[in-house]
């Protein structure tokens, strides 16, 4: 990576807190990790500090296209991939048949 | 047809059929009376009309005489008062007949499920004719045969030249009916050998027909030993042939196949019952580079011509190990001229090589203990192909490998032998080799959550509730999974490696395996494709670069 950008990050780290909320359309917040939410490419691109978006500075991200139902789900996948990432034979996190393609659309929108 | 004659005597007449036909006979119904039921019991009545003698206490059994329709529901008197009754069977038996509320309903005692309706009271000439009234001439004829078949419990089944497709074929699944009858004894107490198992050996022979991906109910045919599909259009066989358990012969001589599944490699001898599978005019993946190169860039390279005469020495052996094989390799040998140097280092190097299947085969094989000599037939791991990796959305990663799809494509041909003493040995590496990083074993949510939909919905249903706002990676996705419809007869695929279910493909690469199942004294390469459902569920010894 160039050296402009570690310091850039650097310069941005004060700023950069442990977890991140992120706010479904009807209200829910969800703190997690943060190193959880940059798997999703969405998410980690509009917290990135170096983008100078709102979210950045604020470490909050508003999803107005997607439920709590869905978020939660959402949040529950990103610790799953966190944990699992190294691990072989794990099983496929549960989902339920009726939040299938709601979450198959949030997540194409995620990009998880 | 004799089928009032006597049961011993028509089997005199089909000596390999069983000496009781009983499906032959025309039953007679056994009895003119109407089959409307009079009211059986109290509980059956009309409400108005209940009575209370069910309930009462002690019970008393009702007694009836005579078959159940002769009665007009009156009841008996008791013949006679048990004065003494024993204490046990005072109490109630706790047997109850269901009532029309009780959860068996009425419709379904009214109709017992048939697979075979009115055959056995109807002339099975009639039937045929009845059934193939709307087929097409082919398939009306392979109807015929199998319905004809499973009334003699004939074993081979020739069914060349009817032009019938894939669908059509779907009348061969009742073939599983099939059994292999004993021989008569005749009036005589059965000899010894007359005792066997009723286990047929089913052949049939599909030849120069109109197939292209064949049809799921071949494969639940049990006992299929022997199966020709010469002279057809299969591009590529589906995973199902696992079923195929008993297949002891294959012959697909002149189709279309450039790949083999890798499922075959679990049926082949010697770790299935496959001991001869034929694959010759086909445009099966090989090395097509020119044998002059190959003759050109190696100087010394007089074995392959005469290769069993010269290998007697270790040391040429181990020079032509070392150093012919991967220079020709490098050059791009052509088949035949691979198969010479490895039928010569064979003979030597069978005892010194490590030849176990790769780990990833072997939660599908049998292992078996293999002496100092290969048994015959053989199977080897020769070598693989890099791997080509895909996304979510199944476009192949920019950097990594194309997999072959014809003959003429170009592609790395990495040589992997053990050497039990020297360890592993590699020939043929590319220069730039490609691993995505991370490779997860964990799926992406999105494909994660399109199995999962998958499972529960056909493709057309997905596409239909998404109608609107479909994103372009599950439009990708879906079409992957139409695809798999057609070939593998379901959306989803079973994941080689990890026997997950998945519809896109996220890492495919061949194999080639030194096989005699062919020709006898004569070691073909057979292509074999393994394809598995994530990144991380390649292999780490073919995934590493080599």
């Amino acid at each position: 990576m160039a050296d402009a950008d570690a310091t850039a990050d650097a310069d941005a780290n004060a700023n950069l807190t442990e977890y991140v909320t992120l706010v479904s359309n009807d209200g829910f917040e969800f703190k997690i990790l943060r190193s959880a939410a940059y798997l999703a490419g969405a998410i980690k691109n509009s917290l990135k500090p170096t983008y100078g978006f709102k979210e950045g500075s604020e470490n909050r991200v508003d999803l107005p296209t997607i439920n709590g139902v869905v978020l939660e789900k959402v949040c529950e996948y990103l610790y799953y991939n966190q944990k699992h990432a190294e691990s072989k034979d794990v099983p496929d996190m549960e989902i339920p048949p009726e939040l299938c393609l709601e979450l198959l659309i949030a997540a194409d929108y995620l990009d998880v | 047809m004799e089928g009032n004659s006597s049961p011993r005597f028509s089997g005199a007449h089909f000596p390999s059929s069983p000496p009781f036909h009983p499906r032959l006979h025309n039953l007679e119904p056994t009895s003119s009376e109407p089959a409307t039921s009079p009211p059986l019991f109290s509980s059956d009545d009309p409400p108005d009309e209940a009575d209370i003698s069910n309930y009462e206490s002690p019970r008393r059994k009702r007694k009836y005489q005579g078959a159940w329709w002769t009665s007009d529901g009156t009841e008996l008197p008791a013949r006679r008062k048990r004065t003494k009754l024993s204490r046990a069977m005072c109490l109630d038996s706790g047997c109850w007949m269901g009532s029309n509320d009780s959860e068996y309903g009425d419709s379904e005692r009214a109709e017992p499920v048939d697979t075979m309706p009115s055959m056995e009271v109807e002339n099975l000439a009639e039937h045929i004719k009845r059934a193939t009234k709307d087929m097409s001439a082919g398939e009306a004829m392979l109807y015929q045969h199998v319905r004809e078949g499973i009334e003699r419990n004939e074993t081979a089944y020739v069914l060349t030249r009817l032009y019938i497709t894939d669908t059509e074929i779907r009348h061969l699944g009742a073939l599983d009916q099939v059994i292999k009858p004993p021989p008569d004894p005749g009036a005589d107490v059965p000899a010894e050998e007359q005792y066997r198992s009723m286990v047929p050996e089913i052949y049939i022979n599909l030849s120069n027909n109109k197939l292209f991906h064949l049809e799921p109910s071949l494969f639940t045919i049990q006992h299929l030993t022997r199966l020709v599909l010469r002279f057809g259009n299969i591009h590529e066989l589906p995973p199902q042939f696992l079923q195929l358990r008993n297949l002891t012969e294959l012959d697909l001589n002149f189709n279309k196949l450039t790949c083999l599944p890798a499922e075959i490699i679990p049926l082949l001898a010697p770790h299935g019952k496959l001991e001869r599978l034929q694959v010759t005019g086909n445009p099966l993946l090989h090395m097509t580079r020119s044998y002059d190169r190959l003759l050109a860039s190696c100087d010394d390279f007089h074995l392959s011509r005469s290769p069993n005469e010269n290998m007697t020495d270790q040391k040429t052996l181990e020079h032509f190990r070392s150093v012919a094989l991967p220079e020709a390799i490098a050059a791009g040998a052509d088949q035949h001229s691979i198969v010479a140097f490895w039928d010569a280092i064979k003979a030597f190097e069978v005892r010194t090589f490590n030849s176990d299947p790769p780990s990833y085969h072997r939660s599908h094989i049998n292992n078996i203990p293999l002496g100092s000599e290969l048994t015959r037939p053989e199977l080897i791991f020769i070598a693989s192909t890099s791997i080509s990796y895909y996304n979510q959305a199944g476009q192949r990663l920019p950097r990594s490998a194309k997999c072959p799809q014809t003959e003429d494509d170009d592609f790395d041909y990495i040589v992997r032998m053990t050497d039990k003493t020297a360890g592993p040995r590699t020939y043929g590496a590319p220069a730039t080799w490609f691993e995505p990083s991370p490779r997860t074993y964990v799926r992406s949510l999105s494909s994660m959550c399109f199995n999962r939909s998958l499972k529960y919905d056909s493709p057309a249903e997905v596409a239909a509730a998404l109608d609107g706002d479909m994103p372009v990676q599950v439009e990708a996705m879906l079409k992957a999974a139409n695809e798999n419809l057609e070939t593998q007869f379901q959306a989803l695929r079973k994941c080689y490696c990890c026997g997950r279910q998945y519809a896109v493909v996220a890492a495919e690469w061949v194999e080639f395996w030194a096989s005699n199942h062919d020709r006898e004294n004569h070691t073909d390469f057979l292509p074999v494709k393994v394809q598995v459902c994530s990144w991380g569920c390649v292999p780490d010894e073919l995934a590493a670069k080599p």
